[in-house]
């Protein structure tokens, strides 16, 4: 992969520090956020910071991307190690979470949270009261570490501490000469969004903000708006932006999909509908860290890759058909939980995959499985089948308990046009099911409702 | 709705889904395992009835009960359908 060695500690004001200072990095359509103003803002900031704030371990609870964003450089090469608070967790749950990872300082653009044994201090503090500039030298910088929870879609969430190294891996430096600006479908508190995050900061580009918007069509609006040509989103976010007449108007050249199975029917849409953009899926997650990507624009990763590891990241596939992970750069661990990887350094996915041809396809969650009378079933599987429906637009598939058979297939249905007819809808996905696939993975019971949500992560919410 | 006719329309669209041809009337005796349809089938059958009547009499009862006629199954019905809703 080209580019330089990223500098670490702190690579994020080196990055910064690149852009002329006319030029853009942030916007939300409202503000423009210019590198001289940015820089601006950190020499005023700095002083505080290595008085208050420095080797130590903070929590941002800040809802705006634009404040995380200066804070996440701020603090980068200063703080000892920065929680990411999700946007959905409720307050109740930081005192835990701030416990397990030590936080002793939480920045928040909310109310004072109460009851909290930890120093709290508003996040636009230090941008309403610089500090005097101090002649005393810079201190070296210190190797921030970043602890992101995981999603817990399966569970209570993890936090993972990730350094420098294993979120940047594949985030390519210099600038990029096809994309300029990003779109930030994403919350920055997650995996996915630091991705976009780092990657807009590192390729010189600009980064649109649209989380203070409120519905997706709004953001895509804007995002239009703003001639954004390179945009992230999981295949659940990218089947409704292919709905979304703003979502069409969007320039792009690159698509990256992540954070859910990207099958050829998405994927076939998606260069339909954007033929002069660049298509990438890649395969990571919070706990792994960016695995792999694929830019052939099928679905699935070639067969090749475990013997030829792509990216330097290791592949294995054991019996059980799991996939296991084994990155060249390792930093992240669990904090307060077991061990990621196992002794030898692989990483079990949670993925189950399954060889045809000179191909892997994902079949879904190893947790996941729904079990029929003893036959498994991925709802994955069966959501893809009923997408195959040129009148579905998303597909949730999952379990309900049954007494005969401990539980049978039970299918969420999303039509693109509002004025379906319900019961014809769920007779065309019975019918098309039972063309494709053998009986027990047969949806027993079809709803049709007219919005299928979606979590802070982008995935499709499995409750 | 009559509930005897809501549970024989429900195993004829089942039945039909499976291709497998209703009989020509439910009678009270007649043997559910000679309806053509398998354990999974019936376990569609129980899911949309509990979805057209709100309630399952097979979680809802203490003793498993395993009905043989088709009026056997509907007996299970009857008996729990105030404790359904």
């Amino acid at each position: 992969m080209a580019g330089e060695a990223f500098p670490n500690p702190g690579p994020l004001r080196g990055w910064l520090a690149r852009f002329a200072a006319g030029d853009v990095v942030w916007t939300d359509g409202v503000h423009n956020w210019q590198a001289g103003e940015v820089m601006t803002w950190l020499d005023a900031a700095e002083g505080r910071v290595n008085s208050r704030l420095r080797g130590r371990t903070l929590a941002l609870a800040i809802r705006s991307h634009s404040q995380l964003a200066r804070w996440l450089v701020l603090l980068d090469g200063r703080a000892g190690a920065l929680l990411l608070v999700p946007a959905d967790w409720p307050e109740t749950a930081w005192a835990g979470h701030f416990r397990t990872a030590g936080v002793e300082v939480v920045v928040t653009d909310g109310p004072a949270p109460a009851g909290l044994k930890v120093e709290s201090l508003p996040a636009n503090h230090l941008l309403d009261s610089p500090s005097a500039p101090t002649d005393a030298p810079p201190a070296p910088p210190v190797s921030t570490r970043l602890v992101i929870p995981t999603s817990g879609t399966t569970g209570t969430p993890k936090l993972v501490s990730h350094s420098w190294a294993t979120l940047t891996r594949t985030v390519k430096t210099g600038a990029d000469a096809v994309c300029r600006r990003w779109g930030l479908l994403y919350e920055l508190t997650r995996f996915a969004g630091l991705q976009v995050f780092l990657q807009a900061l590192a390729s010189r580009a600009t980064l649109i903000f649209t989380e203070h918007l409120a519905d997706l069509e709004a953001r895509l609006a804007l995002l239009a708006a703003q001639g954004c040509d390179a945009l992230s989103a999981t295949p659940t976010l990218w089947r409704k932006i292919l709905m979304s007449p703003a979502g069409r108007r969007l320039p792009l050249r690159q698509i990256t999909l992540g954070g859910e199975i990207a099958d050829d029917l998405v994927l076939g849409a998606l260069a339909r509908a954007f033929p002069r953009a660049r298509i990438t899926h890649i395969y990571a997650s919070t706990e792994a860290g960016v695995g792999f990507s694929v830019k052939d624009g099928r679905a699935g990763f070639p067969a090749v890759y475990l013997a030829e590891p792509p990216g330097g990241v290791e592949l294995k596939v054991d019996g059980e058909g799991r996939l296991w992970l084994r990155p060249a750069v390792r930093g992240q661990f669990f904090i307060d939980a077991a061990a990621l990887e196992s002794t030898d350094g692989w990483i079990d996915s949670g993925d189950l995959v399954e060889r045809r041809g000179d191909r892997y396809h994902f079949l879904g969650r190893a947790n996941g499985a729904i079990n029929v009378g003893g036959d498994k079933v991925f709802p994955e599987e069966v959501e893809r089948v009923i997408l195959e429906l040129p009148d579905i637009a998303l597909a949730r598939v999952s379990g309900r308990r049954n007494p005969i058979v401990g539980a049978l297939v039970e299918a969420v249905v999303m039509p693109r046009a509002a004025d379906a007819n319900a019961a014809e809808i769920s007779r065309r996905v019975r019918e098309h099911c039972a063309s494709r696939l053998p009986r027990f993975k047969v949806p027993a019971v079809i709803q049709v409702v007219s919005a299928l949500a979606t979590e802070g992560t982008g995935k499709l919410a499995r409750r | 709705m009559n509930l005897r006719h809501t549970i024989s329309e429900t195993l004829s669209a089942v039945m039909r889904e499976n291709g497998v041809t209703p009989p020509a009337a439910f009678t009270e005796d007649l043997p559910l395992l000679q309806t053509g349809l398998d354990s999974l089938g019936y376990a569609v059958v129980v899911t949309r009835l509990e979805m057209a009547l709100g309630y399952d009499p097979f979680v809802l009862m203490d003793e498993p009960v395993y009905p043989r006629t088709f009026g056997e199954f509907v007996a299970i019905y009857e008996k729990f359908k105030d404790r359904g809703r």
